[in-house]
């Protein structure tokens, strides 16, 4: 871990005198997480393209500006607010629906696990689908605030300074985005497999309990 | 105690629940969110919602990298060109320190400036008193006349700060009475009728003039020795001369001072103009 940092540290500083090959050694390491952050913010395999290599551009131009020793949260920044920018263009020009629904991200997917069986991969791959339907229809603080917390797995801490907020509005923009994924996905809990579906007599209990609209 | 399992009913905090999900409950409040789940089954269900749901974000696959997102140095072209102005930009602390640091240093000579002009002006004058005291042996009429001298100085310097040479030209050799004319008012005599002033001035007391506030004048006027520039001390033409130099070196310092604010703005500017905002 402390070599990985230390290497970092070597090729970020390469890169801040234009040595374009140590950046790239930095893409290669990052282009997968910035990818799928992009990809969970979007739910378009091309847009999240755009958006991951405008970040990476981006973080090159500005690299300069970078002093600390999280490249990671500040990269991930990066992406984030690529992933504006790129929903605003997008926005601008319609064409490409970015709400296009779950079936969206259909892209070529990771084979699936050894220990899995194809039935779980599939089952897998559905609730996949149904969640990122889900996710883009939150509000976009929540969305990142939630994936970067379970998709990408960052503490509240990176995810604050990612976002740059306070780790207290990291925590209520997760709790509010998790409730409000929830109740999206238990008005379509018909479709969705068993393990969604086993409380699904609850919904008057939870609808509007404790998330604020 | 029951107040908080009170408030702890339904609707449930949902804040609560998904902290605790990740371990962010204080070990307080977990075990009694805990108490409460054991005997709340929709609770329950709900945090076993959040959990499963936790889990199938995590769960969800990673999408391969189509392609490479590496950067082919026509894409960063741009970014090569407005480089050098990128890696100006680190040296804009240096140009806003060495701003700062001539402000000091013009701070400090104006700092002593005024101490030459009030402090050392001070000492001066009892040198060269003890000089022209065969000449000038009326104490109180010196300091009556100091006192005004350096009102018209500070004056002098807080309007002219930019010029030196103006305000250099406007110094009263130290130690010599303000040769005022008769009837021209004082700067600390200023709001006295001149109608009032002026017999005053002229050295003829009248009876009744009790109500006229006894000014300096009545007093400096007369003395206006015509030898004054032969008794003029050789220390205090050395002074000026000092401060002909103190005021140089605060122009030079003043230009410095916006020299280097100025290219270190043009710096920041450009180094900012180089990177896209992100």
């Amino acid at each position: 871990m402390q070599d990985r940092t230390a290497d970092e540290a070597l090729l970020v500083a390469r890169s801040k005198e234009g040595d374009l090959a140590a950046f790239n050694v930095l893409v290669e390491t990052y282009q997968g997480r910035v990818y799928n952050l992009c990809l969970r913010m979007l739910a378009s395999p091309e847009a999240a393209e755009d958006a991951a290599q405008e970040a990476f551009l981006a973080a090159y131009r500005n690299i300069d500006r970078f002093w600390g020793t999280a490249f990671r949260a500040w990269l991930l920044r990066i992406a984030v607010n690529a992933c504006t920018d790129e929903l605003r263009r997008r926005r601008r020009r319609p064409q490409v629906s970015l709400e296009a629904g779950p079936a969206a991200v259909d892209g070529p997917l990771e084979p699936p696990d050894r220990s899995a069986s194809p039935e779980e991969w599939a089952l897998r791959q559905e609730v996949s689908r149904h969640i990122q339907g889900g996710l883009i229809r939150l509000p976009y603080d929540q969305r990142a605030a939630v994936v970067l917390c379970d998709v990408q797995g960052l503490s509240y801490e990176e995810i604050a300074e990612t976002l740059a907020v306070s780790v207290g509005t990291v925590k209520s923009r997760i709790s509010r985005g998790r409730a409000r994924l929830r109740r999206l996905l238990l008005e379509e809990a018909e479709l969705l497999p068993g393990r969604f579906r086993h409380n699904i007599d609850d919904r008057d209990i939870e609808d509007g309990a404790g998330a604020p609209p | 105690m029951l107040d908080w399992l009170k408030s702890y009913r339904h609707p449930l905090k949902e804040a609560e629940l998904s902290a605790y999900l990740d371990g962010r409950l204080s070990p307080d409040r977990s075990r009694r969110l805990e108490e409460h789940l054991r005997s709340c089954d929709p609770c329950r269900r709900r945090l076993a919602d959040l959990r499963a749901l936790a889990e199938a974000l995590r769960e969800m696959p990673e999408a391969p990298v189509s392609r490479s997102f590496a950067l082919t140095p026509e894409q960063v072209r741009g970014v090569g060109q407005v480089r050098p102005y990128a890696s100006v930009g680190r040296l804009y602390p240096v140009f806003r320190n060495a701003a700062a640091a001539a402000l000091l240093l013009l701070f400090a000579s104006v700092g002593a400036d005024i101490f030459l002009q009030s402090g050392g002006g001070r000492d001066e004058p009892q040198a060269t008193m003890m000089s022209a005291e065969k000449n000038v042996a009326v104490p109180g009429t010196e300091s009556g006349a100091m006192a005004d001298e350096e009102k018209g100085e500070r004056q002098a310097f807080g309007e002219n700060e930019a010029t030196p040479a103006t305000s250099t030209g406007g110094l009263v050799p130290p130690g010599v009475p303000l040769p005022a004319p008769p009837g021209t008012p004082l700067p600390g005599a200023e709001s006295t009728p001149l109608l009032v002033l002026s017999p005053v001035a002229l050295g003829t007391p009248l009876p009744g003039a009790g109500l006229t506030p006894l000014p300096e004048l009545a007093l400096t006027a007369p003395e206006t020795p015509p030898a004054a520039e032969a008794a003029r001390p050789a220390a205090a033409a050395e002074e000026e001369e000092d401060r002909v130099w103190l005021r140089a070196l605060e122009g030079v310092l003043a230009g410095l001072a916006l020299g280097f604010l100025a290219v270190a703005l043009f710096v920041r500017v450009r180094s900012r103009r180089a990177g896209t905002p992100s």
